[in-house]
């Protein structure tokens, strides 16, 4: 068995461990950013806390601490008609694996309609175009639809803005007024004054991910890391649901019993010859 | 009506479909086939590949597109998404989760779907940029400013890929070698070797044209390869359960290079 030291190794800035006296493989101290974290963080910090030192690298404020904390309550649960939520169900009422159901959440709630992909392209913008108001305005009026990866789909609406809706949700809009009133959530405040030109323009409603996206970018977070934390914070409620449905079973839960309806198109094709060979 | 979710209001209890149904104890179509009397007996590659384009292709195609998929099959547990499988065995998690994990991750920037899907959209864009005129050079210099690199040339970690050769034989077997996208990628690469950029066509990239000379478009694609690396990954699953829970390359503390703060205590 090999007992030379590794060579290749983690370089991280998040994490320090130092080793346990007799098993090289146990760590007796944890540090994450410099803190000692179960006998320093553990002790005095919150989970917000904790969470937001693991992204940012340092100490949040009390205000920082707040406005996360807040945000973290009103992503928590989508709800069961959230597709997310009802992804990690499906999962949950086939009695498929708890972590199944988690995986599923995080898939549905990935996308650019209502996802985490659209709460980063929204951060990307908040960070090209910050406060300009002729930029924000000329967005609105589609001239500048953020980039398309061809990895993702094509999206048929403008980032920010739900097209099922004329005007902002009242839970969402209480919480992009109440952060805002905090002088360090400037693009915030921004929002606040300007979002119903912003609907008056594009007919549509400030959707959920741009309220999150403007918080994110006010707390320091960058795209990816606002990304990442919006799926991380919906979370809770997807799999809730999910052991919910799980325990309530199949027969209770939507099938769409008589919801599904085959094309004639289709139907006439089946007694057809099979399709042509493509050579 | 609101106007608004006037179209929410329409879904909310129907859908039509021209893919699919199951109709419980009778049949399933099948994008307009009957599952099991006209698919039978296809196998599930071309089942999939149906699946995925709603065209049948010729034997000879087939072919040279499972090839792609073979190619890129590596029982290498090093391999990062295959890692992922092997990590998953190693803590007793389940097949399924470790595969369906692994597979997710293969869409990755440095390798995978990436690149594939990102070549094929290259090479179809150079194409109706060739036809409008512009010249192979200005497009190459073109995709360098926007992407500081050309997908489906070049290859992170060696210089040259072992897949290429394998897929090139397989071209002349199938005699597919003048498809106007291989022919392409071909003459990309002549460019790019002969230029101060020295690359060479890659797998992703030789692959890419092949799809493209079947007329695949790039969600096809994206869609046809995503079990492209899944062959590789049983392997790790089953090496990792087979050995000593936990001892799939554990990490001792002092492989983590520490690199961050020094040592501070928390305010409260």
């Amino acid at each position: 068995m090999s007992t030379e030291p590794a060579t290749e190794k983690v370089t991280t800035k998040i994490w320090q461990e130092t080793a346990s006296a007799d098993n090289p493989f146990v760590a007796s101290n944890c540090y994450c950013y410099g803190y000692n974290v179960y006998d320093d963080v553990l002790l005095q910090a919150n989970w917000i806390e904790y969470l937001y030192l693991l992204f940012i690298g340092e100490q949040a404020d009390r205000q920082q601490t707040i406005v996360l904390q807040q945000l973290a309550i009103a992503l928590a649960n989508p709800g069961p008609r959230d597709a997310s939520v009802r992804a990690a169900m499906n999962a949950g009422v086939g009695g498929s694996t708890t972590a199944s159901c988690l995986i599923a959440a995080i898939a549905v709630n990935a996308g650019q309609f209502g996802g985490g992909r659209e709460v980063y392209s929204l951060v990307e913008c908040i960070q090209a175009m910050d406060m300009d108001l002729s930029q924000w305005l000329a967005y609105a009026r589609k001239e500048r639809i953020a980039d398309i990866d061809c990895l993702w789909p094509e999206t048929n609406h403008l980032a920010g803005f739900n097209p099922y809706q004329k005007t902002c949700s009242e839970i969402w809009l209480k919480l992009l007024t109440h952060v805002a009133s905090d002088t360090n959530m400037p693009f915030c405040a921004w929002l606040v004054t300007h979002y119903a030109a912003f609907e008056n323009i594009t007919k549509c409603a400030m959707a959920k991910s741009f309220v999150c996206a403007a918080i994110f970018k006010d707390l320091g977070f960058n795209s990816e890391q606002a990304e990442a934390l919006y799926l991380l914070l919906s979370l809770p409620g997807a799999v809730v649901h999910a052991l919910e449905q799980k325990v309530s079973g199949w027969r209770h839960y939507p099938f769409f019993a008589n919801g599904l309806d085959l094309a004639q198109s289709t139907l006439n094709a089946v007694s057809s010859e099979p399709v042509e060979v493509c050579l | 009506m609101n106007s608004h979710y006037e179209l929410l209001e329409a879904c909310e209890n129907s859908l039509e479909t021209k893919m699919g149904k199951w109709f419980a104890g009778d049949k399933v179509i099948f994008r307009g086939k009957n599952l099991h009397q006209e698919l039978g007996d296809k196998t599930w590659f071309e089942l999939f590949l149906f699946s995925v384009t709603g065209r049948v292709y010729s034997e000879t195609q087939v072919r040279l597109l499972n090839a792609i998929w073979v190619c890129t099959s590596y029982p290498d547990p090093r391999l990062w998404n295959n890692r992922i499988t092997a990590l998953a065995a190693t803590t007793r998690s389940t097949p399924p989760l470790a595969i369906a994990a692994s597979l997710a991750a293969s869409e990755a920037t440095i390798y995978g779907h990436g690149p594939n899907v990102r070549s094929l959209h290259f090479l179809l864009n150079a194409k109706r940029q060739l036809t409008k005129g512009q010249n192979i050079q200005m497009l190459i210099k073109s995709e360098f400013k926007q992407h500081r690199a050309i997908y489906g040339f070049g290859r992170p970690l060696h210089g040259s890929d072992e897949r290429v050769p394998y897929l090139m034989q397989k071209l002349q077997q199938s005699k597919a070698l003048d498809g106007s996208y291989v022919q392409l990628a071909l003459e990309v690469e002549r460019e790019l070797k002969t230029g101060r950029w020295r690359l060479q066509l890659n797998a992703a990239g030789l692959a890419a044209a092949i799809v493209a000379d079947m007329g695949f478009s790039v969600r096809e694609y994206h869609l046809f390869m995503i079990p492209s690396f899944l062959a590789g990954m049983p392997p790790c699953f089953i090496e990792a359960e087979e050995k000593p829970e936990g001892s799939f390359f554990p990490f001792r503390v002092d492989r983590i290079n520490y690199k961050g703060p020094e040592k501070r205590t928390w305010k409260s």
